[in-house]
Parts: C-alpha cells; sequence; structure tokens
C-alpha cells in the first residue's frame, strides 16, 4: 500500500507545475536504496550510477502504470533489479568470445577500487556471491542486505514464495561451503 | 551464515547523492527535448511527403485537363467539316498508326474462319 508521502509525491507529479518537484522529492526519498541494490548487483560504481538514472528516468515514463496497489519503492526495486539484471545479461552475451571478463572485472573492482571499504572477510563474501547465478545473487542480496520479507521480494521479483525460499536457501549453502574451502 | 558481515561495503564519491537529482532531472529532460526534436523532424518529414504526393496529383490533374481540352478541339474541328481525314492524318506523328487503328476499329469484330472464308470463294 502506498504511504501518505508517496500519494503527495505522484499527485505533484501528475500536475505539470509541480511535476518536477514530484520528481525531486521521488528521488530523494529512493535514490540510496534504489542505487545500493543495483551497486551490490553490478559493484562498479559507474554502471550503478548509470543504471540508477536509468531506473528513475524510466519509472518517470511509466508512471502511468504504475498501481497503487503497490507502494512506489516496491515498483521501483522492480525496476531497478530488472535493469541490473539487463545490464549483466548484456555484459555476458558482449563477452561471448571474451576478451575481458566481466565478472572478473567486478572481482578486480572489489580488490582494488577507492569505493569499496570493508575488511577482508567481507570482499570475499561479496566475491562468493559473483559466483553465484545471477538471479540467486539478487535473492540473497535482497533477503540477506536489505532485510526484505519474502512476500515484498515476491511482489519485486515475480517470483512465488516458495521459489524465493528454495533459491536462498542453495544460495547460502554455495556460498558457506565456500568460505569453508577458502 | 550467522558469523558472515553484513556491512555494506560499497561506498560513493564525496556529495554524490547531492547532485543526483539535479543530474537524472537533467538527464530526462534533454530526453524528452530529443524526442520532441525527433518526433518534430518526424511529423515535418510527413508533411513534407504529404505536400509533395499533392503537388504531384495536381501536376498530373492539369497535364490530363490539357488532353481533355485538347481533343475536345480536335473533335470539334473534325465534326465541324475543318479538318478532313487528310489534313488529321497530315498532323499526326504516326498516320500508319491511326490508319492501323481505323481499320482494326473497322474490321476488328468481323472474324471470318477459314471454312467461311472458303464458302464465301465457293460462291
Amino acid at each position: 500500500m502506498m504511504s501518505l508521502s508517496d500519494l503527495e509525491i505522484l499527485t505533484l507529479i501528475q500536475n505539470p507545475q509541480t511535476r518536477d518537484k514530484g520528481y525531486r522529492l521521488l528521488i530523494n526519498a529512493y535514490q540510496k536504496r534504489v542505487y545500493h541494490i543495483i551497486r551490490k548487483m553490478v559493484i562498479v560504481h559507474e554502471d550503478a550510477d548509470d543504471i540508477t538514472q536509468n531506473t528513475f528516468i524510466k519509472a518517470f515514463k511509466n508512471l502511468e502504470n504504475f498501481h497503487s496497489n503497490s507502494s512506489l519503492f516496491t515498483w521501483l526495486y522492480r525496476i531497478a533489479t530488472n535493469e541490473s539484471l539487463n545490464f549483466l545479461e548484456k555484459k555476458k552475451r558482449r563477452f561471448f568470445f571474451p576478451i575481458e571478463d566481466h565478472e572478473e572485472v567486478m572481482k578486480n573492482y572489489i580488490d582494488e577500487s577507492y569505493h569499496i571499504d570493508g575488511e577482508e572477510i567481507d570482499r570475499r563474501l561479496q566475491k562468493s556471491l559473483l559466483n553465484l547465478p545471477l538471479k540467486q545473487r539478487l535473492v540473497f542480496n535482497l533477503k540477506y542486505f536489505e532485510d526484505l520479507s519474502y512476500d515484498e521480494m515476491s511482489k519485486i521479483t515475480e517470483t512465488s514464495v516458495g521459489a524465493l525460499k528454495a533459491s536462498y536457501h542453495h544460495a547460502v549453502k554455495k556460498i558457506e561451503n565456500e568460505l569453508k574451502q577458502e | 551464515m550467522k558469523n558472515l558481515p553484513k556491512k555494506n561495503i560499497f561506498s560513493v564519491p564525496d556529495h554524490y547523492f547531492e547532485n543526483l537529482s539535479d543530474q537524472i532531472i537533467e538527464k530526462n529532460s534533454n530526453q524528452r527535448s530529443r524526442m520532441i526534436y525527433f518526433r518534430s523532424m518526424a511529423a515535418a518529414a510527413v508533411v513534407l511527403v504529404g505536400v509533395a504526393l499533392f503537388v504531384f496529383r495536381q501536376d498530373h490533374i492539369q497535364t490530363d485537363h490539357i488532353h481533355i481540352s485538347m481533343s475536345d478541339d480536335i473533335n470539334l474541328y473534325i465534326n465541324a467539316g475543318y479538318w478532313g481525314a487528310e489534313d488529321v492524318l497530315s498532323l499526326s506523328d504516326d498516320p500508319d498508326l491511326i490508319l492501323e487503328q481505323i481499320i482494326s476499329e473497322e474490321w476488328g469484330n468481323y472474324n471470318v474462319n477459314e471454312m467461311e472464308f472458303e464458302a464465301d470463294m465457293w460462291y
């Protein structure tokens, strides 16, 4: 369900005279959460920046398709996760004859970038996550880092709760095994 | 999993989130104006094609008018007896073609098979 501030934002956006103000409020309300779910998927800041901007622009263009029975947050998360998955799928296809493996690019970024903090164990976890299938990694991120309920995840990914639980369980087992071996 | 960290290790450049809304709104308005530009170019192209078709059709209709009024004039001269058959043939670029046309119009329907022709010859 929509919160009161979501309603206020949508009302501002519907009026051409206050549209930009509404857009700005929408971005300020959700930019950090949207950015971080994208960043956890694509790892590289510049890619996450691009996808975050595209996510909001896509949301502006498709606001008439937004159904008020879900929250703006759920809807924005759905666009953000779809955009991230599409981006990574495209990278995979582009490197079908790999000159540069994008998975390796992301692992190196975790080791070398200024925009990565944390201890060795944090980086090891992130690099292990990169070995998971894309959708399993998304499920893991939504559950483990974002602390979302399975119901919310189900709305975002349009997947059944049962499938999400199974996917998360497999992801956890794989990560535990991998970290034990290292 | 209980021992695994939940820390967010991904940081952003300084003031990144302060400027993000401006960047998104600027990008959005650039995309919108580019879309408006392309739409207006497409509309202009449609109008141009429409005008070109209209002019072409007008030209075609005018040529038809000239042809119709010329053949009216010629018919008038012929019907008034001002032009005889020889005059018309002498004015024509290809008098043989006109003669052939006249012959085929006059004789075209008169199909005689070989048996009838021979019978005609017999009697």
